[in-house]
């Protein structure tokens, strides 16, 4: 075993963030959660494991969910981050959020944005899916209140909802 | 997570470089699902973290009629969704998708899926000097032992993490190394390796080596290949036992066979007894029961992983029944490429 530097190493970083490119200098050894959340004051993405365990800080990278605990924020250089609070476009909600909220998908709430997240990527993949399809783009997600039942439903609600919106 | 230098070489060649200017203080990444979990739990503390995610030479899939080649920069979520693949090779997709959540096949690689580490929690805990991290015990032999290996165990009784290999190895799959020395390749079967020399790797590479792809064959006609995984959840788990098997038939008989045992053993497990009650024989004559009973003839359980017997049995006599089915139908994967 080595001993580790003391000095930490930096680097400027570009990355694309809820639609908005930010330029930062970032520690090697930060996550990219720990630039959302430290540098960037995005605190809506959650730490829960911080060891890619129960998605509670999944994000959008590239359009595709990961935990962004697991992914080194040098890693996200170049590409577009999508988090909770990009989500919505307007001033008001995104339909998986007000979906969320009318069929009562959270209890204390932690695991909830990690959820939307995945739900949001489902969606713009996959406007009509069937139980079955949510359960799989969830499945990477832990609910410690129990609400998956919830999830569920809130998350077909949104699908119709945004189908209904759309046409 | 202590600090650490991370760089980004511009192709295979510079990535050799840097692992040979500091071999001991030097780690790969790809897509970090595994490594950066060992750093955060102190298991390692590299220098410096060599990126191999920009890296397009690692990122080709090829999947042709004579052999596929998959880069080992592809992630786990492409090789699920390639519908190519999934016509001739469908136990790879099988596995890949059966590999954690769709976060960590998002970003994790083939490459890595091979070299990731022991998840035995003696190994991953930072206050177990372990066999597995260059200590002269392994705790689980006589510890907490329930998802430890039954067969193949000792001096560590780990059992290897990764879904992709047995299912690779099935299909005679053949990895391609790149170092100091160029490139060679070799059976995937011969790249693992939990020898008593490099407890701190499970795998053969030496100073300076990286894995760049792995090779395909194209399935002989009629072959048929299933992969099967039993875990405590649907989603999210490491197999407790699970078995990649391939049968290719001549003229109404067994001409090859590959049953291929994951999460029991501290490497892929050849199932070489099961193999050969099959082989060779008709298939309608196969006494799939004694298969599977013969591929765990050797097992030797610890104290509370026992279950594992049985589960594993269950599992090859499923498989073989799988492939059986299969067989009675339709087209082989060779003639769907
Ligand atoms: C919640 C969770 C559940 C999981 N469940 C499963 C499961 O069910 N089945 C399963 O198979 N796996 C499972 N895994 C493990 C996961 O598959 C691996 O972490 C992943 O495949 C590693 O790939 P990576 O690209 O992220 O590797 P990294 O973390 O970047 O690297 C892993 C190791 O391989 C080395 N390495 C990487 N690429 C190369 C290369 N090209 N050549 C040489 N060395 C290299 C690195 O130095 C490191 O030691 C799970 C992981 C998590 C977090
Ligand atoms: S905080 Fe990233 S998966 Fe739990
Ligand atoms: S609502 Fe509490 S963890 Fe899901």
């Amino acid at each position: 075993m080595s001993t580790a530097p003391t000095q930490p190493f930096t680097s400027d970083v570009t990355l694309t963030v809820n639609g908005r490119k930010r330029t930062l200098t970032a520690a090697h050894h930060w996550t990219l959660l720990h630039l959302l959340r430290e540098a960037l004051d995005l605190t809506g993405t959650k730490s829960g494991c911080d060891r890619g365990e129960c998605g509670s800080c999944t994000v959008l990278l590239d359009a595709l969910p990961v935990y962004s605990c697991q992914v080194l924020a040098l890693q996200a250089g170049g590409k577009e981050v999508v988090t909770i609070e990009g989500v919505a476009s307007g001033p008001g909600l995104h339909p998986i959020q007000e979906a969320f909220i009318n069929e009562d998908a959270a209890q204390c709430g932690f695991c909830t944005p990690g959820f939307i997240m995945s739900a949001y990527a489902l969606l713009r993949r996959e406007p009509s899916p069937t139980e079955a399809d949510v359960r799989a783009a969830l499945s990477g997600n832990l609910c410690r209140c129990n609400a998956y039942g919830r999830i569920i439903q809130g998350v077909l609600a949104a699908a119709k909802a945004m189908r209904e919106g759309a046409s | 997570m202590i600090p650490f230098e991370y760089v980004r070489p511009d192709s295979i060649s510079g990535a050799v470089s840097l692992l040979l200017e500091d071999p001991e203080g030097t780690s790969l990444i790809a897509g970090g699902t595994d490594i950066l979990s060992e750093v955060k739990d102190g298991l390692k503390r590299p220098r410096r973290l060599v990126a191999l995610d920009g890296l397009a030479e690692l990122r080709s899939l090829d999947v042709g009629n004579g052999s596929t080649r998959l880069g080992a920069g592809l992630t786990l979520a492409e090789l699920s969704t390639n519908p190519r693949l999934e016509r001739g090779y469908p136990i790879l997709t099988q596995a890949a998708r059966s590999v954690a959540t769709p976060q960590v096949r998002n970003v994790a690689t083939l490459g890595g899926n091979l070299c990731q580490r022991p998840r035995c929690w003696y190994y991953r805990d930072r206050l177990f000097p372990c066999y597995k991290k260059g200590g002269s015990v392994c705790y689980g032999a006589t510890g907490h032992n329930r998802y430890l290996a039954i067969l193949g165990g000792g001096p560590s009784f780990m059992v290897h993490p990764s879904d992709m290999a047995p299912a690779l190895i099935a299909v005679d799959a053949r990895l391609e190394a790149f170092g100091p020395n160029g490139f060679r390749t070799m059976p995937l079967e011969d790249f693992f390796d939990h020898g008593q020399s490099r407890p701190l790797q499970e795998h053969v590479l030496g100073s300076g080596e990286l894995v760049t792809a792995i090779f395909l064959p194209s399935p002989p006609p009629d072959t048929r290949s299933v992969y099967l995984k039993a875990r405590e959840r649907a989603d999210h788990d490491f197999a407790l036992a699970s078995v990649a098997a391939s049968i290719t038939l001549a003229g109404g008989v067994v001409a090859k066979a590959n049953v291929i045992l994951g999460g029991v053993a501290p490497t892929p497990y050849r199932a070489r007894l099961a193999e050969a009650a099959i082989v060779g024989r008709p298939v309608d004559k196969l006494d799939l029961q004694e298969a599977a009973r013969l591929a765990v003839s050797e097992a030797r359980p610890l104290e509370f992983n026992r279950y594992k017997v049985s589960l594993t049995a269950n599992l090859v006599g499923q498989a073989l029944q799988s492939l059986l089915t299969q067989l009675k139908g339709g087209t082989s994967h060779a003639d769907r490429l």
